[in-house]
């Protein structure tokens, strides 16, 4: 009779770790998405002019300048101003 | 042409500390809506609901759709004619206008008023210039009701639903549509909204406010009118209806002359009567739409007479401002004299 050994240990030792190969499309979107956040943030920044530290609550839209800009329009939050008077006129 | 309308109103309500705003341009006219802000979301219910109304209003009653009901009964051969109840009230409105101005504010015009030039909607056509209409001096006269007074060939049965005129008498809503659309949302909104809320329906000049118990702050409006600057001229109210008729938002040139929407019934020709804009105020739009009319046709005399009932104000060709003093408690006025 043949002398068969069987080896019944199972293998336990985990594969060494290997980082996958980054999907080129992952690290699109992910550069695409960090690039577009710092744009906007600089973006509003030099739109506004404003100082971070300055704005304080319920100034949205009308901290001062720090380099005032005649095409910045301020954002139209009217909940705190009265509403303008209805206007009768021929039409 | 049958138009839908663009929007529902609800994504242009504009948030104030005391009222919700919503504007939108609808029968020839720019549309503003106020209410109290306090009520919360069901502004832009209500709001929504009213312009619908108004934009169902203008494409059934108006003449200037060949597809409108107005037209399609202008056009009928039969003298008895099956209306819509909308329509019926129209009419109605019409007969009662030219009843309570004795026949100045007439329905029947609409040939005059075609000939005098406003044959299609004036909608965002700048109007030429009032100074220079009145530096040419056309020759000043009070109006007076057509002798023919043809407005009285109609007859409206609301119950029946069916208006009865000669064939080819065309009808209009006689200047009072705005006023009576004006009333129509109010009296919507009174059924869509908590008692006594503040609010205001503004169709192109013509304004209904809802009702307010005395002792809440009333309601302040200011009157436009072209020879005057912003806030000479303010009302307050407590409720009901403000309108101002005038002739230099609907003016164009006819030639060498000038030409403007409000007619003389008795010449069929634009009325020149002294006065540029007339406003009263009185217990709906409707009402106060037609008082201001028939004050603006008869001249400075009569206009203080007619608006002596409810109060108002006018304006001669010289910018001098004359109020009228009311005769009822709710309403107060503040003016300054044009400078």
């Amino acid at each position: 009779m043949p002398n068969v050994t069987t080896n019944t240990t199972p293998n336990t030792t985990p594969p060494p770790l290997r980082r996958k190969p980054a999907d080129w499309r992952t690290v699109a979107i992910g550069t695409t998405t960090v690039f577009l956040a710092v744009f906007a943030l600089l973006a509003a920044r030099m739109q506004n002019g404003l100082d971070p530290a300055a704005q304080t609550a319920g100034s949205v839209g009308y901290a001062r300048s720090k380099a005032p800009s005649t095409q910045y329009t301020a954002p139209a939050d009217t909940s705190y101003l009265p509403a303008p008077a209805p206007v009768t006129r021929a039409s | 042409m049958n138009a839908k309308p663009k929007s529902n109103g609800i994504a242009r309500a504009v948030r104030y500390a005391d009222m919700t705003h919503c504007a939108f341009d609808c029968m020839g006219t720019r549309i503003s809506f106020w209410i109290d802000a306090a009520i919360g979301a069901r502004a832009n219910i209500a709001m929504a609901a009213g312009e619908r109304l108004l934009h169902d209003f203008d494409r059934r009653l108006s003449r200037f759709r060949p597809d409108s009901e107005l037209c399609a009964l202008n056009s009928d051969p039969s003298v008895e004619v099956a209306v819509s109840p909308l329509l019926a009230r129209l009419v109605s409105a019409s007969l009662d206008a030219a009843r309570q101005s004795d026949g100045l504010v007439d329905p029947t015009l609409v040939d005059a008023v075609e000939d005098a030039g406003y044959r299609t909607s004036l909608a965002g056509v700048n109007p030429a210039s009032l100074a220079e209409a009145l530096a040419s001096r056309p020759a000043v006269a009070p109006a007076g009701p057509d002798p023919a007074a043809r407005w009285r060939e109609i007859d409206v049965d609301t119950s029946r639903l069916v208006v009865r005129r000669p064939p080819g008498l065309r009808i209009d809503s006689g200047g009072c549509g705005k006023g009576l659309a004006a009333d129509m949302v109010a009296q919507l909104w009174r059924q869509l909204l908590p008692r006594d809320t503040r609010f205001v329906v503004d169709c192109g000049g013509d304004i209904r406010v809802g009702d307010l118990p005395q002792d809440a702050s009333p309601y302040v409006i200011d009157v436009e009118n072209d020879q005057l600057g912003p806030g000479d001229l303010t009302l307050t109210t407590h409720g009901g209806g403000v309108a101002t008729s005038g002739v230099g938002n609907r003016l164009w040139r006819d030639g060498d002359d000038f030409a403007h929407h409000l007619i003389d019934p008795a010449g069929g020709r634009p009325a020149w009567t002294g006065l540029t804009t007339v406003t009263a105020v009185a217990t709906t739009a409707l009402l106060a739409e037609t008082i201001a009319k028939t004050a603006l046709l008869l001249g400075p005399d009569g206009a203080r007479r007619v608006l002596s009932a409810s109060g108002g104000a006018f304006v001669d060709y010289a910018g001098v401002v004359e109020i009228v003093a009311p005769s009822v408690d709710n309403i107060n006025r503040s003016a300054k004299e044009a400078a």
